[in-house]
């Protein structure tokens, strides 16, 4: 597979809870033109979760798939009244499913996140790279940073919309980095994103806790 | 009495004070409520739990003859990703530590 589909597959992955609550499973799915990522992750203890993703995504001549398996630790929480902060890392591997699959096509995955929230704030930033494991010349990279605020504050049975900005960097992409703003909807236990980036590519996420 | 009748409502459901209430740190949005919440129902010691965010606050009512001791509710607070910052019990829950 070539550099730049890798880097629209980056930028699909998604971390937003990668480790839940002991017991708990999470499952994630987004969108966006000619391209779809399905995870879900189950929190093995309060500070792991274990996770599958799968990435599909129609190129010009051929259909890419990688599916792939990761681990997403819980490194570090700050928990105050009223507040949280935490870091994680995500370590796994995947493998591109195409015609020829050869040994460049299994993929490390590692990745990072720190995010901070309150009630009414909400910010993140997320870095992925998901290096070939026996062709080092060149490594893709993305970053994502998220900030969003909640023009109320609902309670637990109450529709909770927030307006959230992302910008993303993936390396050796052209006219970055790329802007969407978009809302995220909160009912108990579903989360989704609809959004738009100023290029014009939508953007759709789902979330669900068990 | 007008203070403590106050205070005594927010811990107070369907008319029945709660056993415990706890305040809990880093509860900031609906998914964190299911987490606490899904951890006190599995108790089999716990009849009803109720989550307040605004108040960062976590009732919980007993079943009859039931106990839950501090130290397993600091264990499902953690298990649900949390910190706590206090415990508290009404006066026919007295502290109950190993």
């Amino acid at each position: 597979m070539g550099y730049k589909p890798m880097y629209i597959f980056l930028s699909l992955t998604a971390f937003a809870h990668p480790v839940t609550f002991k017991n708990g499973t999470a499952l994630t799915s987004i969108h966006r033109p000619k391209m779809t990522m399905t995870q879900a992750n189950y929190t093995i203890h309060r500070n792991v979760a274990i996770a599958g993703s799968y990435i599909r995504m129609d190129a010009d001549t051929q259909e890419l798939q990688m599916p792939s398996l990761h681990v997403n630790t819980l490194l570090k929480r700050w928990n105050q009244i009223g507040s949280q902060a935490n870091v994680y890392s995500v370590t796994g591997m995947g493998i591109e499913l195409s015609e020829d699959v050869t040994t460049d096509s299994l993929r490390a995955m590692l990745g990072v996140q720190a995010d901070y929230e309150t009630p009414k704030v909400y910010t993140a930033l997320t870095a992925l790279s998901m290096p070939s494991m026996t062709n080092f010349a060149n490594i893709p990279f993305t970053a994502r940073y998220r900030f969003g605020v909640a023009p109320y504050v609902a309670r637990y049975n109450e529709l909770q919309i927030w307006v959230v900005g992302q910008v993303e960097y993936m390396s050796d992409m052209k006219h970055q980095p790329y802007f969407t703003p978009m809302l995220r909807y909160f009912y108990r236990t579903v989360l989704w994103e609809t959004g738009v980036s100023l290029n014009g590519t939508y953007w759709f996420q789902m979330m669900a806790h068990f | 009495m007008l203070t403590t009748l106050l205070l005594l409502t927010n811990f107070v459901f369907a008319g029945e004070l709660a056993d415990i209430n706890i305040k809990v740190k880093g509860m900031v949005c609906s998914f964190c409520v299911q987490g606490i919440e899904k951890k006190f129902k599995g108790e089999k010691s716990v009849d009803t739990v109720k989550v307040n965010l605004d108040d960062s606050l976590v009732s919980v009512w007993l079943k009859k003859n039931q106990l839950l001791s501090d130290e397993r509710i600091t264990v499902l607070v953690k298990d649900a990703g949390y910190n706590i910052a206090e415990i508290k019990r009404t006066p026919a829950q007295p502290p109950i530590s190993k």
